[in-house]
């Protein structure tokens, strides 16, 4: 469903997958498509979000504990949206945190209310799990696109007789912008590439 | 004239200036850990391998000649040649290399008295420190720089210096790391090199773990020049600095406790190449890896090791012009001038970044 999802998304967009064509699928042009903005925000926390929106003039109620500290923040004031991230993450990471807040956007909206606060510490119910784990699917399909990781896989076999998954991942990694780890998570969920 | 890309922007936004190869200062970082390598666990040691610790003493090795299936038939080597050829201001004004650089490994194999290239990879990366940078641009010049056929540069992201050993404005360990990164895809070359063909028994320049976490059936071995870390108990080092060419240590096994190793279990022995009254006792010597598991299987058999090395005293470099003759295989030797041809000149490769970039020397002088 989720992939399903993506691929009308793309189609919305134009964005198409071009396998002859290198590098990072264009994350930041599907944020204006869902009227969201995105924000990387130093330690970020509840009391910071609430800086930040309280700045912009937004009204807003009481999100609990200033100094509960954050791993993502969804925010949403009529149809327009934000969405916070922390920034004293990696690049690779923040990437595919504002990939998965979308995805929550994309997803849950009618679900979530006016916010969707996460944690960084996972304590999540069951629910909040499913929802969790559907995101990071959507960020995984978005920005490591299964026709690219096949692609490349079929050019790395085909010019030097062998597809070594380790070698594959570094490589797509920094191809499509995201961490070594997440690569090669995705790589195995696709069986793509030899251990 | 500026063409208003995403490079273009990127460059100008952040002061990018034009630097070159200038001479490493005084102060020179040690390589900090990348974004793949972990907390190193303490390494397993066991030099009781071939005879107790206390009674280590120097091998000669034996003239009988090696079986076909004890001597390597391909040699890897990898290179990368680049450097720094802009510096970029993060928001919060650290100064950030970017390093050019071709990185690049072949594979050669004997046949008869000759070797055959039988495979060959070659890229162009830009590497530097891009945590500092808002993705949404870092994403955009990474899309501008891969697609321009005079360039088709991959950005490396390379990962952060250790900050509670070095200020975020020292330039050289964002150097060093950008470095360590490049290399870092060197390595990987050199992987598919041997995965290319891994039925074929192959030497490698360096350690094991570097080319492969698990080795197959076929012989591999390792032959690393530079020894930085000390593996040895005194009495050890005594033997070592005593060797003769044509000698060796005892075999010892070595487990790394982190990535590092990779966990890979080698038997290694130090090889006395070369010597002479003008080399230095720590010179000369390389230090030889076969996987543990390839060792057992052969029975444990110190003639493998000792008609190995052999091989390799017989394949060494004998080319007096050649720098590190004293530490350098032919066959090694062979596979680098194969390799360093085929590399793009670095001022040529950081012209046409210049250019895609919108800068010209009177511009930014």
């Amino acid at each position: 469903m989720i992939a399903e999802t993506i691929a009308q998304l793309r189609q919305d967009i134009g964005d198409v997958i071009d396998p002859a064509r290198r590098g990072p699928v264009v994350l930041d042009r599907y944020f204006p498509e869902f009227n969201l903005r995105h924000f990387a925000v130093p330690q970020l926390s509840i009391g910071r979000v609430v800086e930040h929106l309280l700045r912009e003039g937004n009204a807003i109620d009481d999100l609990g504990d200033p100094a509960r500290k954050l791993a993502g923040f969804l925010f949403f004031a009529g149809r327009a949206g934000t969405a916070f991230i922390n920034a004293d993450e990696p690049l690779t990471r923040r990437r595919f945190s504002a990939a998965h807040e979308l995805g929550h956007a994309v997803l849950h909206r009618q679900s979530m209310g006016n916010y969707l606060a996460e944690d960084l510490i996972d304590d999540a119910d069951e629910a909040e799990s499913q929802r969790e784990r559907e995101a990071n699917a959507f960020a995984a399909e978005l920005l490591m696109p299964e026709e690219i990781c096949r692609e490349r896989a079929k050019e790395l076999k085909s010019q030097y007789g062998a597809c070594p998954r380790g070698v594959l991942a570094y490589r797509l990694a920094s191809e499509l912008l995201v961490s070594k780890q997440a690569m090669d998570y995705r790589l195995r969920k696709l069986e793509v590439g030899h251990a | 004239m500026r063409d208003g890309t995403a490079a273009d922007r990127f460059f100008r936004t952040y002061q990018a200036q034009f630097v070159g190869a200038t001479p490493v200062q005084p102060f020179v970082p040690p390589p900090d850990a990348d974004d793949e390598s972990t907390e190193e666990a303490t390494p397993q040691i066991d030099r009781t391998v071939e005879m107790p610790e206390a009674y280590w003493k120097a091998i000669a090795l034996t003239e009988q000649p090696a079986n076909e299936n004890e001597i390597p038939k391909r040699f890897i080597d990898g290179s990368q040649k680049g450097e720094p050829v802009l510096c970029i201001r993060s928001p919060q004004g650290y100064p950030i290399p970017m390093v050019l650089s071709e990185v690049g490994a072949v594979a050669l194999e004997s046949v008869g008295r000759t070797f055959e290239r039988k495979f060959v990879a070659l890229e162009r990366v830009l590497t530097f420190y891009a945590d500092p940078f808002p993705w949404e641009e870092v994403e955009a010049l990474s899309l501008d720089l891969l697609n321009r056929p005079e360039l088709k540069l991959r950005i490396l992201p390379a990962a952060p210096p250790d900050f509670s050993k070095h200020s975020p404005f020292d330039y050289e360990a964002m150097r060093s790391q950008a470095h360590n990164r490049a290399q870092r895809e060197m390595e990987m070359m050199e992987r598919l090199a041997l995965a290319s063909a891994k039925d074929v028994p192959t030497l490698v320049d360096g350690p094991i773990h570097r080319v492969t976490s698990k080795p197959g059936a076929k012989l591999l071995v390792g032959v690393v020049k530079t020894h930085p870390t000390n593996y040895l108990h005194d009495q050890g080092w005594r033997t070592l600095l005593n060797l003769k060419p044509g000698q060796r240590t005892p075999v010892f096994r070595y487990e790394s406790g982190g990535t590092g190793g990779g966990n890979l279990p080698v038997a290694t022995w130090y090889l006395k190449l070369a010597g002479g009254p003008r080399l230095a006792p720590n010179w000369g010597y390389v230090r030889v890896e076969v996987p543990w598991g390839q060792f057992v299987e052969r029975g444990k058999d110190f003639g493998f090791i000792d008609r190995l090395s052999r091989w390799l005293i017989d394949a060494r470099c004998r080319a007096s012009s050649y720098a590190r003759m004293p530490v350098s295989l032919e066959p090694i030797v062979r596979a680098e001038e194969a390799l360093k041809p085929l590399f793009t000149p670095t001022g040529l490769l950081a012209n046409r970044l210049h250019r895609t970039a919108g800068l010209t020397e009177m511009e930014w002088e």
